[in-house]
Formats: C-alpha cells, structure tokens, sequence
C-alpha cells in the first residue's frame, strides 16, 4: 500500500475527528479507498483482472488436457489446475477456455486431476509425444492449428489441411 | 490546511489517478472535505 499524505481542510479535520471519536471508531483508509472506487467505477474506470495463464495439451491419444498456471503470490507460475479427457466432451474445453479469458479462477472449478504440477512437469519432459494447441496469454486466447492432432481440430472447429 | 496521512490502497491510488486523469480532472481536497463533512453531518455532527 502506498502511504499518502493528504491534505484537508479545516472542516475536513475537524469532521474526520469527529467520526474517529464515534464509537467503533471509523476506519478512514478504507473508507478512502472504497469512496474513490465507488466514484471512478460511476466514472468509467474498468480495472484489468489480472487472468489466469494456460496451456492446452494434446497428446499423441488425442487426449486433450489443460493446464491452468498461477497468477501470482507464491502461486505464480505454478499449474495450479489441470483436467483431461476434454476430448470425450467436444466444447467443454472452448467454455473453460473462455471462462479464464473473463478472468474465471479454475481453484472453484470442480474435477482437478491429482497432482496438476507433477503431471505438467511429466509429459513436458518427453521430446515427443504432445503438442501445446492453445493457450490463455495476456488475456487471450491463441490457438495453434497446425500443431492439432484429430481431437484438438474438433474441439477448436479446424479444418484438415 | 491541516495534513492528514493515510495508508492508501493501490486499488485506491489507481482509482484516484483515474479520476485525475479525466477531462477537467478531479479537484480531491475539494471532494473529500464534502464527503466528510456530509458524512459526519449524517452521523450528528454540528460544527
């Protein structure tokens, strides 16, 4: 938080230690911060969620897995979700995708697989074998067509070559 | 003018520059002297 000095005018003080002397006292940061929010939102101000990062991978059995890596805190950077077999429910994917574009936080989503990171890290380390088809970056969404195997071009609607 | 420190959110120094940066800009002693005035006259106090 930054600690910002403010001026204030006689009236203004002397009304501030009016309401800090009320029972219960008066929290005057807070009460800062959530006016001058109120009144830039009535304003037009739209704050950029910061969006999960992710990364669709298909494997060479058509399985198609995402992985949702975390945004920030000691989170950043690590798969904090992960859940395969999109493959088997053409669409559900796109949704989830779009869902983490909006700024959706997977850690409420139901069916994460065990162990997201361990999993990441595993297929990763093969040379072969799997292909990143789409990722959630900067806010978007990005597709890879030719890297898609036959599940993935369902899913994202690609056509064959 | 008496000074006041306050721990201001970043939130809240986003929201304040936002404001600032509007055309005609944002006059901020002006606007929190009347919104603690008015809140404090709605919580009974007479100066």
């Amino acid at each position: 938080m930054a600690h910002k000095s403010v001026w204030l005018t006689e009236s203004g003080a002397k009304a501030l230690a009016y309401l800090q002397e009320l029972p219960g006292g008066f929290n005057f940061s807070r009460w800062l911060r959530d006016m001058l929010v109120a009144l830039a939102k009535e304003r037009g101000w739209r704050e950029l969620k910061m969006r999960h990062e992710a990364s669709v991978i298909e494997d060479n059995g058509g399985g198609l897995t995402l992985y949702v890596f975390g945004r920030g805190g000691i989170d950043k950077g690590k798969v904090i979700y992960s859940h395969s077999g999109y493959e088997h429910n053409p669409g559900q994917l796109s949704q989830d995708l779009q869902a983490l574009v909006n700024g959706d936080d997977p850690r409420s989503w139901d069916g994460c697989d065990d162990d997201p990171q361990g999993n990441y890290d595993q297929i990763t380390s093969w040379e072969h074998g799997w292909e990143s088809v789409a990722q959630v970056h900067g806010g978007k969404l990005h597709t890879f067509p030719r890297r898609m195997g036959a599940a993935a071009r369902i899913e994202f609607s690609v056509e064959e070559d | 003018m008496s000074k006041t420190s306050v721990w201001l959110p970043d939130e809240a120094e986003r929201a304040l520059a936002f404001l600032r940066s509007l055309p005609g800009g944002f006059n901020f002693s002006r606007w929190l002297r009347d919104a603690l005035v008015e809140l404090a006259r709605k919580r009974g106090w007479r100066e």
